[in-house]
């Protein structure tokens, strides 16, 4: 398994969250959204600006921090 | 029917689904503010007749869903809670918050809102309350951006489903008649059960246990009790506590075992209602797949932040040029157009209101020169800053309203992040500190776009830090006075902008840090752009002065009578000249605070009163200096000060308290004296520490 953190992955790349490593607000935040683990992620901007990411329907903008709390498992 | 049936109505849904446009649309603008009992959350009523019924909409604040990680969830999570206690349970008089609520109106009909172009995520929301309550109506909003099979969707969540739009007003009365047909009966409808898999066997357990005790709550409501304690929810843990520790006991023991068992048991209950979600929309075969438009991907390169400072700059420099002609006023007069910059000032909605107010002060006449003072310079110069403060407090509300409504919002805060997120701090700040620097009170105002209720008050206790445009006007002409040289002059105005600004921000981000101990949930949701509604952006702004105009003005009328009472009596009564009166003593409260800078003449009283007078309004502070000689020049030399000294004043005299109008406002925002009374001290202690550091290091050069 190719395991990284969501803030690393490259623009266009699917992932699966496998954990989420932050705190109990960010957390129930991140899970409201549909951040499970187990759903699958795509990253549509993670360049200069903010990190966006869709999540099965969902735009999400998340805080470069955060996102680097969020374990992933890259997709081919 | 001779009489109105009255049907109360809750109206859930989260941020961006379109609830404040669907409310307005509902109640035709109709709305009373309330609050939250005990809380800083506010609450909009709404009543409206239609056929035979009166209607009242209690809007909620806009969650994701009902957990207890924020005051919003909380609220709404309690009220349907304790709604729902008393409807369906005996335990009444031991629920520990239905005293709380008394006022508190229990509803026949629960209307979710959903957005069709983001279902699953809303839907996790009208899981969550379908899973406690019956008497549900179902609304998918903007139905004309992407379809919903609403009938399928409907026969299996078994509710009334209605599809709408509510910015072009579509299917409204089809939601009126489906909220009646359920207050009437005529459709049935029950709590749903999420199937929570390897749960389940723990569910049957405490369902068992609640049963065996006889815990009065009815079959469905055994589950969300046992799930929301495996949530760690506190009310529910209370409640229980009160009515059953028997039961209570019990439960928790099942609730150790699940969490010996399965570890980061929240992540696998959202998981579960997710999956169920994940279900329903492929049975209904729902696909829609958001992407970024071409304006998204100006604002998130690195040419965005330009794009999103020429926005903020031109639509805060208008609000503020309509309101006193500053700061087009002031560049005329850089590029010698001195008749051009006259015009532009006397045509400003704040000069209008002012000649329009001075010539009605002056038509007023009494005798008696004590209820003279007290009525024009105590009362009416009260209303009158209360007045001439509400057109630009519209104007911004308006402003950032339109851009919330239109989803701009969320671009501007995507150019900032990366520039600001080096400092830690979150984007939001921005517009506030843009909004502070024309007129603190719209700065209050604004705080309404943080997330965060705690990182709001934060933000409420440094935001007085930021010069606002009455305070530039007062650090350009003292600094005039202070220094001959232009040079030194524009050095001490752009430090004191400088430090207040450096203030702001870093005491906000220590506060919401440290005290408040907040991580940064830094996750929003990415509403599609779209022309804002006028209607709602309108509404909102004149709800907003409304309120503004009844709460805090009231506060600034009282504060500036008890002021004027204050520089014009003494023990033995009313008094002619300032010099006499109880401000003289007040002012000599300060000597201790004036002797940190070394200043100990026995005109102190005087510096005394200017700072009280700064205090109704910082444009106060010049005319009280001027008013103690005969030119502003001349009495402030008779102060006798070292230049040391007039820096560290000037400085003080820019950070010290929030005018007036700001405390009222901040106390309108947290309905809180003891957190107002906090603010004012916080404010002065940072003044005075200002002021100290700047002597000693001034003596130092």
């Amino acid at each position: 398994m190719n395991l990284t953190s969501l803030r690393n992955v490259p623009e266009g790349m699917y992932v699966r969250i496998v954990s989420l490593n932050c705190g109990r607000g960010a957390r129930v935040r991140l899970l409201q959204m549909g951040l499970v683990p187990g759903a699958v992620v795509k990253v549509l901007n993670n360049s200069w600006g903010p990190l966006i990411i869709e999540v099965n329907g969902t735009l999400i903008t998340i805080g470069k921090g955060l996102a680097s709390k969020v374990l992933v498992e890259v997709l081919s | 029917m001779s009489k109105e049936r009255e049907i109360v109505i809750a109206l859930i849904g989260q941020p961006n689904t379109g609830k404040s446009t669907l409310f307005n649309i509902l109640t035709r603008g109709n709305v009373h503010v309330g609050n939250w009992p005990g809380k800083t959350v506010e609450i909009n009523l709404g009543t409206v007749t239609y056929k035979d019924y009166k209607l009242t909409f209690i809007d909620f604040p806009g969650v994701y869903g009902l957990s207890s990680s924020s005051i919003e969830e909380i609220i709404t999570k309690n009220y349907l809670m304790i709604t729902q206690c008393l409807k369906y349970c005996t335990f009444k008089q031991v629920c520990p918050f239905s005293k709380k609520f008394t006022n508190i109106k229990i509803p026949d009909v629960i209307v979710i809102l959903t957005d069709a172009t983001s279902l699953r995520k809303s839907l996790y929301l009208a899981i969550s309350v379908m899973e406690m309550t019956s008497n549900v109506v179902l609304v998918v909003n903007k139905i004309d951006m992407c379809s919903v099979d609403v009938e399928k969707l409907s026969k299996i969540l078994n509710v009334p489903v209605i599809p709408i739009s509510a910015l072009k007003n579509w299917g409204i009365d089809k939601l009126l008649e489906a909220i009646i047909s359920v207050y009437e009966g005529k459709v049935k409808t029950r709590p749903i059960e999420v199937p929570y898999h390897s749960l389940e066997v723990y569910l049957s357990k405490a369902s068992e246990i609640m049963r065996k005790l006889s815990l009065p709550v009815e079959k469905y409501s055994s589950r969300w009790i046992f799930m929301r304690l495996l949530e760690d929810d506190e009310d529910i843990i209370n409640i229980l506590r009160s009515i059953n520790v028997e039961v209570y006991n019990e439960l928790l023991k099942i609730v150790h075992e699940v969490k010996s068992k399965i570890s980061n048991i929240l992540d696998l209950i959202v998981k579960y209602r997710y999956d169920f979600i994940d279900k329903i929309l492929e049975k209904i075969n729902y696909k829609y797949t958001p992407k970024l438009s071409r304006i998204d991907k100006i604002f998130i390169s690195r040419i965005g932040i330009f794009l999103s400072i020429s926005i903020l700059l031109t639509i805060f420099l208008t609000a503020f040029t309509v309101n006193t002609g500053f700061p087009l006023s002031t560049l005329l007069r850089l590029l010698g157009n001195h008749e051009l910059a006259d015009l532009v000032e006397s045509y400003a909605i704040s000069s209008i209101l002012d000649n329009v107010l001075s010539s009605i002060i002056e038509s007023v006449r009494i005798e008696n020169p004590v209820i003279h003072g007290l009525i024009i310079d105590g009362i009416l110069s009260g209303v009158s800053t209360v007045i001439v403060f509400t057109p630009l407090i519209f104007i911004i509300m308006l402003l950032i309203s339109a851009l919330e409504d239109s989803g701009l919002f969320v671009r501007l805060v995507w150019s900032f992040e990366p520039i600001l997120s080096k400092f830690g701090l979150s984007s939001r700040i921005i517009l506030i500190l843009l909004t502070s620097l024309g007129c603190n009170v719209a700065g209050v105002l604004a705080t309404r776009t943080v997330l965060s209720t705690r990182e709001r008050i934060a933000l409420l206790y440094t935001l007085s830090f930021i010069p606002c445009q009455a305070r530039l006007i007062v650090i350009l002409a003292l600094s005039s006075i202070i220094f001959n040289n232009m040079l030194k002059a524009i050095l001490l105005v752009s430090s004191i902008y400088i430090i207040g600004i450096i203030l702001y921000v870093t005491l906000s981000s220590i506060i919401v840090k440290y005290v408040f101990k907040e991580e940064s949930v830094s996750v929003i949701d990415v509403p599609t752009i779209k022309r804002p509604s006028l209607r709602v952006i309108t509404w909102n702004s004149w709800i907003s002065t409304k309120e503004f105009l009844k709460k805090a003005g009231t506060i600034i009328v009282l504060l500036s009578a008890i002021t004027w009472v204050f520089t014009h009596f003494n023990i033995h009564g009313y008094v002619e000249n300032v010099n006499e009166s109880f401000a003289v003593i007040i002012g000599e409260f300060l000597r201790p605070l004036l002797i940190l800078i070394n200043i100990t003449t026995d005109i102190i009283w005087k510096i005394g009163l200017i700072l009280i007078n700064g205090f109704i309004a910082k444009e106060g502070l010049l005319a009280t200096i001027a008013s103690l000689g005969t030119s502003l020049e001349e009495s402030w030399s008779s102060l006798s000060l070292t230049l040391e000294q007039e820096i560290a004043l000037t400085f003080f005299m820019m950070l010290y308290i929030p005018c007036l109008a700001t405390v009222g406002a901040v106390y309108k925002e947290v309905k809180s004296v003891k957190i107002t009374l906090s603010v004012v001290l916080f404010t002065i202690l940072v003044a005075l520490t200002v002021m100290y550091l700047t002597y000693l290091i001034l003596l130092a050069l």
